[in-house]
């Protein structure tokens, strides 16, 4: 076999270049290390600043890296979690305003539950946190749905898995900054960004979680016949309550996430996200719906701090349009049929409390969620609406709903 | 510890200090440090299989020893079946424990509970290695073995956990004959540019685009439609993964080894622009191949023992080198199908070579058309290796036959939305990789890093074309090196394990 084993003498040729090579591979890694890092670090001092906040949480795909890292230096006092279905919906300076407390958006694209969690185990340490926001469909997905995505990082979180402080988290989180290859892509996104923001361009052609979908591509019409079907067959009486269905049962990470949020006497507002109609499947039995309020009375009942539980996810002015009147510019969706962060605000108002904001139909304020914990029956109000997908509205609603949404 | 993370390089950075400091002082010393520093990588993760890799060792080293001594030929034998049923004892037990029993509970309705066995990391890789040792003690082919050499043989961290499985001619010889342990500028140089290049395609060209994949894959899992586009995405999607991420890896072993003078065989070789199923297994995972092509497949009969006996040797070896891959059903068939392309692979020659021997010169290939005709070879292995792809990779049976359905057109055109999303539109870069351009051994060949290069491209009679792209120890590659290391740096992911390291 061929194999060189002498070693050259010290002066060798080959070990000459070979020292030259060297010397120069480790001049370019320090020297682009050093400017990417400088880059880096003022960059980051440019995403803390307030007016960029919107534009920082909304933005996708870097979000489980920075995130965890902006949430600590803001402290907000009311955080939102789950995937992008909840990122797109909350913007956070819109939000915070009309709640008057600062909002924090910690949804990351595809979060997975156990992400979700993490998240929220990491979140935990900030004391000025006072309610968190929870969006349910991240925890009653597909099982077999991936643990994590690409990017999670554990390390940089505040606490373990089990809770227990992570080792030299300061360095690791300034590593990460500095030295991480999403900080470079992030921030060449983010600037562009302002830049475009800064040079007035309108706010759906710069930042994604604003831009909207064009309602007329989509056929509505076997939609409309279903959910308001001649008026005769639409006023039939609502399906008396079951029994939520087994095998609905949401993740574990929920309950671990859940603990967690009442061992802090931290508010809880779960809801699940409304989804246009188009991409709702009928469901009248409202199985998972029941289910989720089923599991979430009883973890009220041991838990310290209050859990409140919203529906939207059923036929009203928010899922509805466009289905009767032509919408080419949604005014709740975006393009992949993510509510706008328009929709959240409607969210926030109903959830909290407070007044919708101006211009908002008054059916719309009047029936689009609730908190289902509270109320005497829960059950009813969410079948009653659950029906309405299959053309069923009861003894009201369908021809106020019908007007409205022919007039909007 | 994955070679494409941080803490790796960490591990290595401080290796190449204390290395560099105690050896040009003391020449010997680079030996017991790269044994001290193998078991300190191998035991990053379960310190207790530590006395399992020692184990191995040292009854390995006991039966190759006896064996070298000399013994009656009654006695050798005996001695050669010991140490082999032991070591496929060891593998059977970590490995397969779960498997046959969860196989019999499911065959004869059983209800033995299923051993809960973590894997020993390597142990694949390091179990062939000894075997091998132990078949060439037999034979008298190992000139010399020391204890210490032995040790490394096995526990040298660049080929433990992933392979390539080396032989202990390649291997032993190269430490016997070190005298001078030093580390030398021009290795390191040319080990860190090739460490570099395969970092890169792990964590830059592959790794960030995998989650694509797996909602496929999670799709198939959980029973949902899927159409003949989701298929094919699924297999020539994860057909690129393993590609760069095994093309990785062994760039990186290679590379790693050399850094310390020591030289690793060529273990992949742009396997996609195989024009046969035979060729393809000539160039992907090599030392597997060679392994299972001398140590199994020439014992069952090879193939000079008529037609049915070769048939019969190609499927069980391929088979057991599916099994060899992960202890499950959606493995022997990957391998069964293999050993099947190569039955057919076989049956062709045969025919054309009849056909060969009757026909006249003037009805052989006619120039023109050889071209086209390798082309049309190459895309058509290329399929047929991407189809096998998803019982590679599927959760289990079920979504491994769903998918193969679907790309065979039992299903919709297309239900997964990801034409146009993440990992489909770098198809055709992939494909520009994979067919069209040099593979890193090529690029790095005159620098002679891996072993028997030469028997897959003779640089001296057919040069690397453009010239520019052959790597030497020059001002611009020392650019280009620090470019490629540092995108690959920055894109480290502690996600992703090298797929090679399950097995």
């Amino acid at each position: 076999m061929d194999i060189d084993t002498n070693q050259p003498s010290d002066d060798s040729p080959a070990r000459a270049a070979g020292r030259r090579f060297l010397r120069i591979l480790a001049i370019g890694v320090v020297t682009i290390a050093s400017v990417v890092a400088c880059i880096n670090l003022v960059a980051w001092r440019y995403m803390l600043a307030e007016e960029n906040q919107a534009i920082v949480q909304l933005l996708s795909g870097w979000g489980r890296i920075y995130k965890p890292i902006l949430y600590d230096d803001i402290k907000p006092e009311i955080a939102v979690f789950g995937a992008s279905w909840a990122r797109d919906g909350f913007d956070p300076i819109e939000t915070g305003k009309l709640l008057g407390r600062r909002v924090f958006n910690h949804g990351v694209s595809g979060g997975s539950a156990y992400e979700t969690r993490r998240f929220a185990d990491s979140a935990l340490g900030n004391p000025n946190l006072q309610a968190a926001i929870v969006n349910l469909d991240t925890f009653f997905r597909n099982e077999t749905a991936a643990r994590f995505r690409y990017g999670f990082d554990e390390s940089i979180l505040n606490v373990d898995a089990e809770h227990r402080p992570t080792p030299f988290v300061g360095l690791r989180r300034a590593y990460s900054l500095a030295l991480g290859g999403w900080a470079v892509g992030a921030n060449v996104k983010l600037i562009s960004t302002i830049l475009a923001r800064d040079r007035g361009v309108a706010r759906p052609d710069y930042l994604e979680s604003y831009e909207q979908r064009n309602l007329t591509r989509r056929n509505m019409k076997p939609l409309r016949d279903r959910i308001f079907p001649d008026p005769e067959r639409a006023r039939r009486t609502t399906a008396g309550y079951t029994e939520p269905q087994e095998g609905v049962i949401p993740d574990e990470e929920l309950d671990i996430l859940i603990e967690g949020f009442c061992a802090n006497g931290v508010d809880i507002y779960a809801y699940f996200t409304p989804t246009h109609m188009y991409k709702q499947s009928c469901d009248v039995t409202a199985s998972r719906e029941l289910a989720a309020l089923d599991y979430l009375r009883r973890k009220q009942r041991s838990c310290v701090s209050r859990i409140q539980y919203f529906q939207f996810a059923y036929a009203n002015m928010v899922t509805l349009e466009g289905v009767l009147s032509p919408v080419k510019a949604s005014h709740f969706y975006r393009p992949d049929g993510h509510p706008r962060p328009t929709a959240g605000l409607m969210m926030a108002a109903s959830m909290f409390d407070k007044p919708f904001p101006p211009g908002t139909p008054p059916m719309l304020a009047q029936d689009f969620g609730i908190d289902l914990i509270s109320h005497a029956d829960a059950e009813g109000w969410l079948l009653e609406r659950a029906a309405r997908c299959d053309g069923d509205w009861g003894e009201q609603g369908y021809d106020a709903m019908k007007q409205e949404l022919l007039n909007p | 510890m994955v070679f494409a993370s941080h803490s790796f390089l960490a591990f290595l950075l401080i290796l190449l200090a204390v290395y560099w400091l105690a050896a040009r002082h003391h020449a010997r010393w680079g030996k017991p440090i790269l044994i001290v520093a193998s078991f300190i990588f191998y035991g990053f993760w379960i310190p207790a299989y530590l006395v399992l890799l020692v184990a191995s060792i040292l009854f390995n080293h006991a039966i190759a020893r006896a064996l070298m001594a000399g013994p009656a030929p009654q006695m050798r034998r005996m001695l050669t079946v010991l140490g082999i049923a032991l070591n496929l004892a060891l593998i059977g037990f970590y490995k397969y424990a779960g498997f046959v029993v969860e196989s019999l509970n499911w065959t004869l309705h059983t209800g033995f509970d299923v051993p809960d066995i973590i894997l020993p990391i390597g142990i694949s890789f390091f179990t062939f290695q000894q075997i091998s040792l132990l078949v060439d003690a037999y034979r008298g082919r190992v000139q010399q073995l020391r204890f210490w050499d032995h040790v490394l043989f096995i526990a040298f961290f660049p080929q433990l956990i992933a392979g390539p499985i080396v032989r202990q001619d390649e291997m032993l010889p190269q430490l016997a004959a070190r005298t001078d342990w030093r580390l030398r500028a021009d290795y390191i140089a040319i080990g860190i540019a090739l460490f570099s290049f395969g970092l890169f395609k792990k964590s830059v060209l592959i790794d960030p685009f995998v989650p694509y994949l797996d909602l496929v894959y999670d799709a198939a899992a959980a029973g949902d439609a899927l159409g003949f586009v989701d298929g094919w995405i699924a297999g020539i999607g994860y057909g690129f993964q393993i590609y760069f991420d095994f093309s990785a890896y062994s760039d990186m072993a290679i590379g790693l080894g050399f850094m310390f003078g020591l030289h690793l065989p060529v273990n992949f070789f742009s396997p996609y622009k195989a024009h046969s199923i035979r060729d393809f297994w000539r160039r992907w995972h090599i030392s597997l191949s060679r392994f299972l092509r001398d140590y199994l497949f020439i014992p069952l009969g090879g193939s000079r023992h008529g037609m049915m006996r070769t048939v019969a040797a190609l499927m069980i070896t391929m088979s057991l080198g599916g099994l060899w891959h992960g202890a499950g059903w959606t493995f022997v068939i990957w391998g069964m199908l293999h050993g099947a392309y190569l039955v057919v692979n076989h049956f062709w020659r045969a025919l054309v070579a009849r056909g060969r021997g009757q026909a006249s010169e003037s009805r052989q290939r006619p120039r023109w058309l050889r071209l086209p005709l390798h082309a049309l070879s190459v895309v058509v292995t290329f399929l047929a290796v991407s189809f096998t792809w998803v019982f590679f990779r599927a959760s289990d049976f079920d979504a491994a036959l769903g998918l193969a359905s679907a790309m065979l057109g039992f299903g919709g055109w297309h239900e997964v939305a990801l034409i146009t999303r993440g990992i489909v539109p770098l198809f055709p870069l992939y494909l520009l990789i994979v067919w069209f351009m040099p593979n890193t051994m090529e690029l790095f060949q005159a620098s002679r890093a891996a072993l028997h290069i030469e028997q897959y491209r003779d640089d001296r009679q057919r040069p690397l074309r453009p010239g520019w792209l052959k790597f030497e120890l020059s001002t611009r590659w020392a650019a280009i090196t620090a470019a490629v290391f540092i995108c690959a740096w920055f894109a480290l992911s502690n996600l992703s394990p090298f797929i090679y390291f399950q097995f």
